[in-house]
């Protein structure tokens, strides 16, 4: 009989590290459900729930070697998660206006600089900041970087996709 | 590919002879294009996830204090000599460098054909693309290169040596790359081209705007269906709607299971089928669990659907939406064991 060997996963990619600690909190996050799981609000709640632990994992798998990914987990640490008080939640969203609009100058200025020379500065100016507000962390990048970290957050959120919606089909055949 | 590399050694003994020799190594190709793609292909294994680019429009500013600065660079006025060892360096040591250096440097290499090209920006000369005309100048150049690799042979250090390039602003600029020695350059070398403005901003523009185009076509690559548009605005809009889809689709997939409440089972069995359903093979990492997966996937997941719809079976009030479902979660312990000698099982049917 022949040996059938299916392909295997490479345990260290960015795919199973993902799916390893996604389904590691989403399996929290259920185990956490209270008694009342079909209001809607309970599921909004797990909702946000499964979608920041969604953003945690992948943030998590790729670690900090990328931009977004330390944006993204900063931006996970300090966003309030809904119990804390409101006295810190405005601090925390003082402390990110700050620094939007310290980025923003960033961005102005390093726009002014794409501008001033060639036609290229003028053609990305409009578009590159709509990416830098899709990409996280990236308000304060220069072009070629922020393409950069699109490129790989392009690729992660695939794999996010793929892998949950794996999970999802497989829940809900 | 390794055929550059030798090629590169020979020239750094025999400058003199560097161009015969360059002619005899890429016979068919006499253009300087053609020379662009030879070295490509060495350095496309070597970059990482930047494309070779037919970058024959670039020019590397002389002079590294430009924004260029910015990026991490530093420049080196003297072209020619340095192109090679550029490439060598990348092509021996990739690692080397710094992530960020590595990755700009590849960024702008790659943008300039795999930094094969030596640029070298004289002030009042403009580049010319053929081979006719290099051979004529090629003494010149040489004599000009050894002067030059000299003093460049001071190592990886990001000195601008923009005043030295100006003290030889005398000979016309090539674009060949010339060997001199093995070194590891972090500059990019800029020429101008033929009919081209020369000062350092348009240069530094220029180099940074193929950089860009060329994440750009990697971009194109990434996002599906972007192959028909062609302008630059029209791309980026095609990435933002494609990232904002991904997002979308990254919260749709998160509310969808959080309303479909996990049945019982979750993470050893979940991991272990959607483990096995993966389409794409990465390299075969055997860890113990996976080796009892020997029947086709579809069996696996049979199997896993089979149990989770059996399970319930032992707990009476088995409905999804039920209270029940949270006791069923807790002997799902005791579950794995048994979902794993199953899995077990049916691996040995087959």
């Amino acid at each position: 009989m022949n040996k059938y060997n299916p392909p295997r996963m490479n345990p260290s990619s960015l795919r199973s590290r993902f799916a390893t600690r996604f389904l590691r909190t989403l399996s929290k996050i259920n185990a956490q459900k209270p008694t009342s799981s079909s209001s809607p609000t309970e599921i909004f709640r797990r909702y946000r729930r499964i979608k920041a632990a969604a953003d945690k994992s992948m943030a998590y798998s790729v670690r900090s070697r990328r931009t977004w990914s330390r944006a993204m987990l900063w931006k996970l640490r300090t966003r309030p998660c809904g119990r804390r008080s409101v006295k810190t939640s405005t601090i925390i969203k003082s402390r990110e206006a700050r620094k939007t609009r310290h980025e923003k100058q960033n961005k102005n200025t390093t726009t002014t600089t794409t501008t001033t020379t060639g036609e290229d500065g003028v053609v990305f100016g409009v578009e590159a900041d709509e990416l830098r507000e899709l990409v996280p962390g990236g308000e304060a990048m220069d072009l070629y970087n922020l393409l950069d970290e699109t490129a790989h957050y392009i690729k992660c959120l695939t794999t996010q996709v793929q892998v949950m919606k794996k999970i999802a089909d497989f829940y809900s055949p | 590919m390794n055929r550059a590399l030798p090629e590169t050694l020979q020239w750094q003994q025999q400058q003199q002879s560097y161009f015969s020799e360059l002619s005899g190594v890429f016979p068919s190709q006499t253009s300087y294009l053609c020379f662009d793609g030879g070295f490509m292909s060495s350095d496309s294994v070597v970059t990482r996830e930047v494309k070779p680019d037919n970058g024959l429009e670039t020019a590397w500013p002389e002079q590294g204090k430009l924004e260029m600065g910015s990026f991490g660079f530093e420049f080196e006025p003297c072209g020619p000599s340095y192109n090679m060892n550029y490439a060598i360096s990348r092509t021996s040591s990739c690692p080397l460098a710094a992530a960020e250096l590595v990755s700009g440097k590849m960024g702008s290499g790659s943008a300039v054909g795999s930094g094969n090209e030596s640029f070298k920006k004289r002030k009042a000369d403009k580049l010319q693309n053929s081979k006719a005309v290099v051979e004529d100048d090629s003494m010149k150049k040489i004599k000009a290169y050894e002067e030059e690799g000299e003093s460049k042979i001071t190592g990886p250090s990001n000195s601008n040596k923009s005043k030295h390039k100006k003290e030889n602003s005398t000979d016309t600029s090539k674009e060949n790359s010339k060997v001199s020695e093995v070194q590891k350059p972090d500059y990019i070398h800029v020429r101008a081209r033929r009919g081209q403005a020369t000062d350092s901003h348009s240069l530094a523009e220029r180099v940074r705007r193929e950089k860009i185009s060329e994440r750009m076509k990697y971009l194109q690559d990434l996002v599906p269906g972007c192959n028909k548009i062609t302008g630059k605005a029209g791309m980026l809009d095609e990435i933002i709607n494609y990232v904002q889809s991904l997002q979308r689709q990254v919260e749709f997939l998160s509310m969808k299971l959080a309303a479909v409440n996990p049945r019982l089972d979750f993470n050893i069995d979940n991991l272990f089928t959607k483990v096995e359903e993966f389409p794409t093979v990465q390299e075969v990492a055997n860890p113990i669990h996976y080796q009892h997966f020997n029947p086709a996937q579809e069996v696996v997941s049979e199997t896993a659907l089979r149990r989770t719809i059996s399970a319930p079976v032992t707990i009476p009030d088995a409905s999804f939406l039920d209270s029940s479902c949270f006791a069923q979660i807790q002997p799902s312990a005791a579950w794995d064991d048994v979902e794993l000698q199953n899995l077990y099982n049916v691996g040995r049917f087959h």
